[in-house]
């Protein structure tokens, strides 16, 4: 066994130690039934909360059509998503901010391992325990797809959806929300490792997260240039990606792909090294101070 | 205390150099030109020393001296700005995981996880450091007495469990070479005693220790060799009896003592003579001992007492420091 091998199953020992992520992976799963109970609870009694449920062109079609499987997996992943990410926000940095605040992280070089499979290994760390969550709330949001189903009487019907295509589609929009979950989990850490504050970290990245899209909206309305400046945004390139994500996908041109690969890959280079030279550099002394 | 800064400069350098003839035995650690800076604030300023084998080492200096920092690059915590060091024969700059594959280290404070119980952190470090033997982990844990309280959090433990759960993860690899930084910073006098005893027995079974501590008596009784560092710079290093006696000074009980002193100040290579309680202490060489006895003798005083004079490291370290502010018995450099 590698001392990557020994620090990357040593970081997931110590997150399942960890009472926060016991924490996060509760409010996950609360989060997730909350939002399906709400969504039920609309269904059956539309009048008594206002909502209306009839055909929406966005949703690809009724409410109850856009929760209930095969369709309720877009649904599903978007949600799942969206908290997983943040979720991991919160777990990158303090990953990063607690190692560097207890000073767990000089007894960790002092016991030889190098700085470089250190981090290397927080981000595998990090990934397994973004799919982790990502393969638990999709599957909760399947079990609330069949509680829905059930709920309003269609009934679960497992071969009417449970195909290989949903299972391959299912595949492929998880793996495009783990790109989201990596570049989210890099974002999370390199702001905790470059400003030495788990606050700042989670703060920071939480912020960029929810109103990153309001800021390319807002560039995006100064024209081609505002167009252009937004797409460098950190979140625009993986906020693009997810939206194949939805039932009803956009179509991108080669231009588009261009600089949504761009985007990803340049802002993944950029924080790796971003870490790799602060954590080099890092006076670690200090920085529990 | 009124010292004579230059005066000290002379006596700093003639323990050094006596710090180097020690050293040509087999060195555990041997630091060369080691310099750290901070921007224009150098912490570390070239600074070299020896750490023989098998001693117990105290690394002395008032707060911010840069004792910490010393071992910090050392351990490679932080990069170095120049110089270069080597543990167990290994050079730091090319060789760090070999120089600390036998060396256990707790610098600052312990730093472990709060959520885990003691026993856990230990098994996590171990497995980390590569020791699949948990065995390892029992021992440690019995070495600092802490088997009983092994499967509380390590967040709920005293200041002292906290220490000695420290030295137990130093401890983990069975190093040839320990370092601990304040290794009784926040223990009771029985605390502070029992890490005494384990550093005692930590040399007896062949181990290096280095001890950085502020508090003086704790390395005068329990050292074999010292470094004293002031400003980032290193003032004095060497065997503890040798930084003790390197005063150069000379007790003398005499008949007539007030007489004595014009008398003696009158020879040569006699810097200063002071009357203390009822002796006279001789500033000068310590060489010169027959010749003073000869000459009071010739001058008809009658010597009863004639030794090198053994000083406090305490009024070593504050000579040395020039940090005496006439505070009296304290023995704390902080």
């Amino acid at each position: 066994m590698t001392p990557l091998d020994r620090l990357y199953i040593g970081e997931l020992w110590k997150m399942f130690k960890r009472p926060m992520t016991w924490t996060l992976g509760i409010i996950l799963a609360a989060a997730i039934v909350l939002i399906y109970a709400t969504l039920i609870a609309t269904l059956l009694a539309p009048d008594s909360v206002g909502v209306e449920v009839e055909a929406d062109p966005a949703m690809g079609g009724t409410l109850q059509e856009s929760l209930i499987l095969p369709d309720g997996l877009y649904m599903g992943i978007g949600l799942v998503q969206l908290i997983v990410t943040a979720m991991v926000i919160i777990l990158a940095a303090g990953m990063v901010g607690s190692d560097l605040s207890w000073g767990t992280i000089r007894t960790m070089l002092m016991m030889g391992a190098g700085r470089t499979p250190i981090l290397i290994a927080k981000m595998l760390a990090l990934v397994t325990m973004g799919l982790l969550g990502m393969i638990a709330g999709l599957l909760l949001s399947i079990l609330g797809s069949l509680v829905t189903a059930l709920a309003v009487g269609e009934g679960i019907a497992l071969s009417s959806w449970l195909t290989i295509g949903f299972i391959g589609d299912a595949v492929i929009l998880t793996a495009r929300a783990m790109i989201g979950v990596l570049l989210w989990a890099a974002v999370a850490a390199t702001i905790t490792l470059v400003s030495r504050s788990l606050a700042a970290g989670i703060g920071a990245s939480l912020a960029l997260l929810f109103l990153g899209g309001q800021l390319g909206g807002m560039l995006g309305g100064l024209g081609e240039v505002g167009t252009w400046l937004s797409r460098t945004l950190p979140n625009a390139g993986v906020d693009a990606l997810t939206q194949l994500n939805a039932l009803t996908p956009p179509q991108y041109a080669t231009s588009d792909w261009v600089w949504i690969i761009t985007n990803i890959i340049g802002w993944l280079i950029l924080l790796a090294i971003a870490s790799f030279v602060t954590f080099r550099r890092m006076d670690t002394l200090a920085a529990g101070s | 205390m009124a010292t004579a800064i230059n005066g000290d400069r002379n006596q700093s350098e003639q323990i050094l150099a006596l710090g180097r003839q020690n050293n040509q035995q087999e060195s555990a650690i041997e630091v060369r030109n080691l310099t750290k800076r901070f921007g224009a604030f150098t912490a570390v300023d070239s600074v070299s020393f020896d750490v023989p084998r098998g001693s117990i080492y105290g690394f002395l200096g008032p707060n911010g001296a840069g004792k910490t920092t010393t071992l910090g690059v050392m351990l490679g915590l932080i990069p170095a700005t120049s110089g270069t060091a080597r543990i167990l024969g290994h050079d730091i700059r090319t060789h760090l995981p070999e120089a600390l594959q036998r060396t256990g280290a707790m610098v600052e404070k312990p730093a472990l996880y709060p959520y885990l119980s003691g026993r856990d952190n230990l098994r996590l470090w171990a497995y980390l450091a590569g020791i699949d033997n948990l065995e390892r982990v029992e021992s440690s844990l019995a070495e600092v007495d802490l088997l009983q309280r092994a499967d509380a959090k390590f967040g709920s433990y005293s200041t002292g469990m906290k220490q000695r759960l420290g030295i137990a993860t130093a401890l983990l690899r069975d190093p040839d070479l320990v370092i601990l930084d304040e290794p009784t910073n926040g223990l009771d006098p029985a605390g502070q005693r029992e890490i005494r005893a384990l550093i005692r027995r930590l040399a007896k079974s062949g181990r290096t220790v280095i001890l950085s501590s502020h508090l003086l008596y704790e390395v005068q009784e329990i050292c074999t060799d010292v470094a004293i560092i002031n400003n980032g710079r290193l003032i004095a290093q060497g065997r503890m009896e040798d930084v003790l006696h390197s005063g150069d000074s000379l007790e003398l009980r005499i008949d007539r003592p007030e007489d004595a002193g014009p008398f003696l100040e009158q020879l040569p290579d006699v810097t200063k003579v002071e009357l203390v309680d009822d002796l006279v202490v001789v500033r000068t060489d310590a060489d010169n001992a027959g010749l003073i006895n000869r000459k009071l003798i010739e001058a008809g005083f009658e010597v009863t007492e004639l030794r090198p004079r053994q000083r406090r490291l305490e009024d070593q370290f504050l000579t040395l420091t020039g940090t005496d502010r006439g505070t009296g018995g304290a023995h704390d450099t902080a």
